[in-house]
């Protein structure tokens, strides 16, 4: 039986990676009670765990010194995005990335190297835009300045559903991940932060948590959003990363200035150039597709190739991997006698996944949602591809501000009968879940949203597997609300995210179903439409309503603020 | 499977159980026990925070690394 506890707040942050605590510092300088619920415990959760070591921004002294504006950062990365960016919120991260990462500074973290000067390189922007920094222990920090601003903080706690009663969110709920509480938040305003989707695809070494990014990040954020019928974006387009093959792990953009080369030797990257002492990396890389086509025709496979780098560019390599979160790798390394200066790695594409601010919640330049009171930054969001940490940064701080003014001028009173109804009902499932005497186990019903997913919904996609997938995907998420058990509360944390990744699932679905075309090569293949259709330059935005899904297209020049 | 604990170093401080993304570590009878051993994702939080390095990470099988000498690529 749950233990009850019950929390009111002036701002409500769910999910405390760096958006949600970016969000939870700069609420908290602005009204008094901030909350900050996580899943996992601030210090190490999301995908900054055991670090972040480059970000991208716009350093006005640098890059206007080189005659690259504003202006042009903004219309580099929406080019690298096929113009899928919502322009007026990247403007808005290109602009204050630079004075958040000051702000990092002065928590403590070691931006610039032992000469004060910043590590630039270049990535995916015409000049050197990725900020390289001493990341490790970004989250440690993050929280030290969470804390010392009075925010309460509470771990291990995973938000399960928000509370929106008359069009407007009145707060959430939650439970315990290791105890037996059932957590109701009572807030004007929420922020949703809670990061990716991961886990839907299987991850081709058949190990369940053998992922480049977090397991624990199940898509809660977008699911919550999408039950409570905020309008989401662009969920079609699953997204895939490279990286070292078995070992799955971020951190491509720490392997500067080591080649990728085909299975001849032969450099694939292309256009290396040098720029402020540090070679580059072509952003044709980025695009994994690249993977396919080489291993098609017939030269695969492809290596991580730091031979031919100097001892201390090999330093600066394995330094800039500490930093993002690769130490577990460089021991395997270690410990297995491989190095850098004499071993190729093996690197391959990892498993489709929905993250990193492309494909989510749709949000306005004042971070709101479709929902009154509703927040989101971050991964969360969906308008802005590849915002990553300097969009978890900028946005989650100007969530905070937003969220905060707008508890200001309002106030909640008690919740309505049908909340509390919802309220008793949710409890009550999740009751079931942990008293049942048998029955399917979280791991049963992830492997089976992975057949689905994979089988249905993959590489390749057609309108007649896409509806059998939806039909299956619906069918199982009903039995496995029926047959799901949990013995304990970690394992109920883990039945609830199976089920809002099956969400997610659908909401992918869904998507590729309506989405009449291809895009972004294996983002979104349709074989049934395999060519790109300009009358679909447009961002595909739903949202769930009583009578089903509502689609519409929108067009692409509504976002660009110009 | 991963993560693995020195018992004779560990000074049961329980830091690893308190910071652990996963929720790997469980605390029986005031010991740190390996609760969940499949689902570490290897980030490596628990080696890095551990005060007395007494954690190592076993990894699977499937996971090892495929690499090449130089000399083993056919230029
Ligand atoms: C290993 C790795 C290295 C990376 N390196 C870089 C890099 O060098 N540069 C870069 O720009 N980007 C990098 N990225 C991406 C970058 O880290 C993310 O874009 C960024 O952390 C996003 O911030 P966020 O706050 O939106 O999400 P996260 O930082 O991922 O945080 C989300 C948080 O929400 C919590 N949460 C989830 N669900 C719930 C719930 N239901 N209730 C409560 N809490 C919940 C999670 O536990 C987590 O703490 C990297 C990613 C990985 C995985
Ligand atoms: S490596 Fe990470 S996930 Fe695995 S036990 Fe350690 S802290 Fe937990
Ligand atoms: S952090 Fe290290 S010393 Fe502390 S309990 Fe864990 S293994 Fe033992």
């Amino acid at each position: 039986m749950f233990e009850d506890r019950e929390f009111k707040s002036d701002v409500l942050v769910i999910g405390g990676g760096i958006a949600g605590c970016m969000a939870a510092i700069r609420a908290s300088e602005l009204v008094n009670d901030v909350i900050l619920v996580e899943k996992c415990n601030t210090q190490r959760s999301g995908c900054a765990t055991t670090g972040v070591d480059h970000v991208w921004t716009y350093i006005p002294p640098i890059h206007g010194e080189q005659g690259y504006t504003l202006e042009d950062i903004v219309e580099d990365h929406s080019n690298a995005y096929g113009g899928f960016v919502d322009k007026r919120i990247l403007r808005i991260i290109a602009e204050n990335s630079f004075g958040r990462i000051l702000e990092l500074e002065k928590y403590g973290i070691e931006i610039r190297d032992e000469n004060g000067d910043f590590r630039l390189i270049k990535k995916i922007h015409r000049v050197p835009t990725f900020l390289h920094f001493a990341g490790r222990d970004l989250k440690v920090k993050l929280t030290k300045e969470v804390r010392k601003r009075g925010v309460k903080i509470i771990n291990r706690v995973m938000a399960t559903e928000l509370l929106v009663q008359n069009g407007k969110v009145v707060g959430a709920i939650g439970v315990g991940t290791r105890d037996e509480i059932f957590y109701t938040f009572k807030a004007p305003s929420v922020i949703l932060s809670t990061g990716g989707a991961y886990g839907m695809y299987r991850s081709p070494t058949g190990l369940l948590n053998n992922m480049a990014f977090p397991p624990h990040e199940t898509g809660d954020g977008r699911a919550m959003a999408y039950r409570a019928g905020a309008e989401m974006v662009g969920m079609e387009f699953t997204t895939y990363q490279i990286g070292p093959k078995n070992f799955q792990r971020c951190g491509r953009g720490s392997y500067v200035p080591g080649v990728l080369v085909n299975s001849r030797g032969e450099k694939i990257t292309g256009n290396l150039e040098e720029d402020l002492g540090v070679k580059a990396i072509d952003s044709s890389v980025e695009n994994p597709n690249l993977f396919f086509q080489i291993q098609e025709k017939g030269s695969g496979p492809i290596y991580m190739d730091c031979t031919g780098n100097s001892k201390e560019e090999i330093e600066y390599i394995q330094w800039a991997l500490e930093n993002e979160g690769n130490l577990a790798l460089l021991r395997h390394m270690e410990k297995s006698g491989i190095s850098f200066s004499e071993h190729l790695i093996e690197f391959t594409i990892y498993e489709p996944k929905i993250g990193l601010a492309k494909a989510g919640i749709l949000i306005d330049e004042n971070c709101r949602t479709s929902i009154s009171g509703l927040y989101a930054a971050g991964d969360e969001i969906g308008n802005v591809p590849r915002a990553v940490s300097p969009g978890a940064l900028v946005l989650g701080h100007r969530a905070g501000e937003k969220a905060a003014l707008f508890s200001k001028d309002s106030s909640i009173g008690e919740f309505t009968p049908e909340i509390e109804n919802f309220i008793d009902h949710t409890r009550s499932m999740y009751e079931k879940f942990l008293s049942r005497e048998k029955g399917a186990s979280w791991t049963e019903a992830k492997i089976a949203l992975q057949n689905i997913m994979e089988g249905y919904c993959g590489r390749i996609r057609s309108e007649t597997m896409l509806e059998a997938g939806l039909l299956y995907l619906r069918r199982l998420r009903d039995t496995a609300v029926k047959e799901l058990k949990a013995n304990d509360p970690h394992e109920l944390s883990r039945c609830l995210g199976v089920l809002n990744l099956m969400d997610c699932g659908e909401m992918i679905i869904l998507s590729a179903l309506t989405r009449k075309e291809s895009r972004f090569a294996l983002e979104h293949y349709r074989v049934d439409y395999p060519e790109t259709n300009p009358e679909w330059d447009c961002f595909l935005v739903f949202r769930k309503e009583k009578e089903g899904v509502v689609f519409e297209k929108r067009p692409l020049e509504l976002y660009r603020g110009d | 499977m991963p993560p693995v604990i020195e018992k004779e170093i560990c000074n049961e401080c329980q830091i690893c159980y308190t910071i652990c993304p996963e929720d790997v570590f469980c605390v029986e009878n005031g010991e740190v026990v390996i609760g969940y051993p499949d689902e570490c994702w290897h980030c490596g939080a628990c080696m890095i925070d551990c005060p007395v390095s007494a954690i190592d990470l076993y990894i699977p099988l499937p996971m090892r690394l495929y690499v090449r000498r130089k000399e083993e690529i056919k230029t």
